[in-house]
């Protein structure tokens, strides 16, 4: 009996669906723009997502915070807990290239928790690449070319004052 | 008798044209100054040459004539139609230099999309835009929303001759108010309050999500501007979605129905009669189809088996629902809208952007009033129809008051729902003929033309250049509701073929 209990116990610990689903997860690393586009039969599947954060965490209504990962020019929300939200050094925006972040986790393609957002919610989630300070090259030519359009436009504004005043045409 | 525009009828209308680009090349000092404050040095420096390109072709066109006063309703239609071009045409140059577009093509397509309040958009790396970019690209919906003519008439800026015939070319309907000067002021004030409201209340829920409040503030009243005029635009790629909030929806819903009314009836209930909102055919027209519609949409996707849980089902179709008829900010993905929603669900949404909003609000589309004056001429028809012949059926609507509905009526709502469905139709042939499925093409060709911005996928950088001009096109006419259109390329016409043409 007792050998009988410890062979259904190992059976179980193979075939039985656990929490380390998504630590045992071997699939393809997809964009933001792979997922959105996923098979539909795959909804609910544990998929492996990766892009860069941008913007900053929101909060979630129900606790955990929102993600936004951008991959392929499209953005897509990652439902993670607040201490995944807290490793994420830099989010992408005018200023900054955001982390790259790597989750991996059930894709919903209208989730029944979040109020039918399409979403990823993380399960293993990961700092792939720390994101950095972008620079932006300063053209002084831009400030030239545009003060002197101001000035010249601005003269030409008082003609046409002075020419109205006069009735020249 | 056709009346040929001469020399000095193409010099008055570049005055005009001119005079709205100096205005466009002022308000980039708005975000020039946000440039300024942000310490986005390289982006404040794009205004500064978008400033210097608008100011001096502006004032260059205003020196070709000097006694604007001579406005007619042809000049008005002509100046309109050129305007709009015009002012799109310099406030695409910041966002030309802003490295964020691929061509002055690209920034162009949003510089029209923004000014028409579409909201369709091929800005690419959104999410590292500079703040002084997005305060122009929602400004533009601002500024647009309203209409450049009633811009430069609220400012009293040299329109007095002919203005309201201005204000009538701008696809205007109605004078709210005895005076056309004090009617633009009014929809300014109107606006003004609804912006405020939207701002304030956005940025409560900004703060309550966590985002800083200097980000929240911006985002608020880009949001705000954008679902107010009915614009669309967002300042972030996945638009309403990067926020994950009911919240943030709800206040856009409410900002967008409150847009999509007619500007007298926000009058009529800013000053005590607000039963007119229940009496009004517009009203009425636009309640009816918005339920409609979104039974339609919420069968269609439960029929589709994708939105299983029936909040998430509702708070999905019945947004796209409205914002189709409004500003066409997104809540799902454009492959959702194919994929998810089901085909019944796409008709629905296609529909609703097709009609619109009001007549005289900042919506597009063939508007409520015009679908209820038709309908209502073919019960009248009918009822003629099985009546006896001597007898003498008339019907009458309420809108601001009783009124007979004349052949005059029905046949000017005609035209107008006549060209709309024809370009709703041509621009969905010319996107199959690109290669795209026809609801993909009809979907992105109604959002277009009705400037509503809903995307199903096609509108991106990658788009081809015709399907780029295609839609500028779409939005432009769209915004005017053809008429100051035809006029335009009729004059353009009548310059090369004079054949038994009379002239002025």
């Amino acid at each position: 009996m007792k050998r009988l209990m410890w062979g259904l116990a190992l059976v179980l610990a193979i075939v039985a669906p656990s929490p380390a689903t998504a630590a045992a997860f071997t699939g393809p690393v997809l964009s933001p723009a792979e997922v959105v586009e996923i098979d539909r039969s795959r909804d609910g599947s544990v998929v492996t997502v990766e892009g860069e954060a941008v913007g900053e965490h929101l909060r979630a209504v129900g606790g955990g915070r929102w993600v936004n990962l951008l991959g392929d020019d499209v953005g897509l929300g990652v439902w993670v807990t607040d201490e995944m939200a807290e490793q994420i050094t830099y989010f992408g925006d005018y200023r900054h290239d955001g982390d790259i972040v790597r989750v991996t986790g059930p894709v919903n393609v209208a989730c029944a928790v979040h109020g039918g957002e399409f979403d990823v919610h993380a399960d293993r989630f990961e700092i792939v690449a720390v994101g950095a300070v972008r620079e932006h090259e300063i053209e002084p030519m831009k400030g030239v070319v545009g003060v002197t359009g101001i000035v010249v436009g601005f003269l030409l504004w008082r003609l046409y004052g002075r020419r109205r005043d006069r009735r020249m045409i | 008798m056709w009346l040929r525009f001469r020399r000095d009828d193409f010099m008055l209308v570049a005055h005009f044209v001119g005079l709205f680009m100096v205005g466009i090349g002022l308000a980039m000092a708005v975000p020039l100054l946000i440039g300024i404050a942000y310490r986005e040095p390289a982006a404040a420096l794009d205004y500064l040459l978008g400033m210097g390109v608008a100011l001096t072709t502006g004032a260059l066109l205003v020196n070709a004539e000097t006694r604007p006063e001579r406005v007619t309703h042809t000049h008005a239609l002509a100046i309109t139609a050129f305007g709009w071009v015009g002012a799109a045409a310099v406030a695409a140059v910041p966002l030309a230099a802003s490295g964020n577009y691929g061509s002055y093509l690209d920034a162009a397509f949003d510089a029209i999309s923004g000014l028409t309040v579409s909201g369709l958009t091929v800005v690419a790396d959104l999410d590292h835009l500079a703040h002084s970019h997005n305060m122009w690209r929602h400004l533009m919906q601002f500024i647009g929303g309203q209409g450049i003519v009633v811009a430069a008439l609220s400012l009293a800026v040299g329109l007095r001759g002919g203005a309201f015939s201005l204000y009538l070319a701008e696809g205007r309907d109605e004078r709210i108010l005895p005076n056309v000067l004090h009617t633009a002021r009014f929809i300014w004030f109107v606006t003004a309050v609804y912006v405020t409201v939207g701002t304030i209340s956005f940025f409560a829920v900004t703060v309550h999500l966590g985002m800083s409040p200097d980000r929240g503030l911006l985002h608020s009243f880009w949001l705000a501007a954008a679902a107010f005029d009915t614009g669309g635009f967002a300042p972030q790629r996945m638009n309403l979605m990067y926020y994950h909030s009911v919240a943030m929806e709800l206040v856009a819903l409410f900002l967008m129905m409150a847009g999509s009314l007619n500007f007298a009836l926000h009058a009529h209930v800013w000053r005590g009669a607000a039963s007119e909102l229940r009496r009004n055919l517009e009203t009425k027209v636009l309640a009816a189809a918005i339920t409609a519609m979104s039974a339609l949409v919420l069968v269609g996707l439960w029929a589709h088996e994708v939105f299983t849980e029936p909040f998430g089902t509702f708070r999905r179709g019945v947004f796209q629902v409205i914002s189709g008829h409004s500003a066409g900010h997104q809540t799902v993905y454009g492959t959702q809208l194919l994929e998810d929603f089901g085909g019944a669900a796409l008709i629905a949404i296609i529909i609703g952007m097709a009609i619109g909003g009001s007549l005289s609000s900042t919506g597009g589309g063939i508007k409520a009033l015009r679908v209820g004056v038709i309908a209502k001429s073919v019960v009248l028809q009918v009822k003629r129809a099985l009546a006896p012949a001597s007898a003498s059926l008339h019907t009458r609507y309420h809108h601001i008051g009783r009124r007979i509905l004349t052949p005059e009526v029905t046949g000017a709502a005609a035209t107008v729902f006549i060209l709309y469905l024809v370009t709703y139709v041509a621009g969905a042939v010319i996107g199959a003929a690109y290669g795209h499925s026809m609801a993909e093409a009809l979907f992105e060709s109604v959002s277009a033309t009705a400037n509503s911005g809903l995307s199903i996928g096609i509108t991106s950088p990658s788009m081809p250049t015709g399907l780029k001009l295609t839609y500028m096109f779409q939005m432009w006419a769209g915004r005017l509701e053809f008429i100051a259109v035809l006029v335009l390329i009729a004059q353009v016409v009548l310059v090369f073929d004079v054949k038994g043409v009379r002239t002025t």
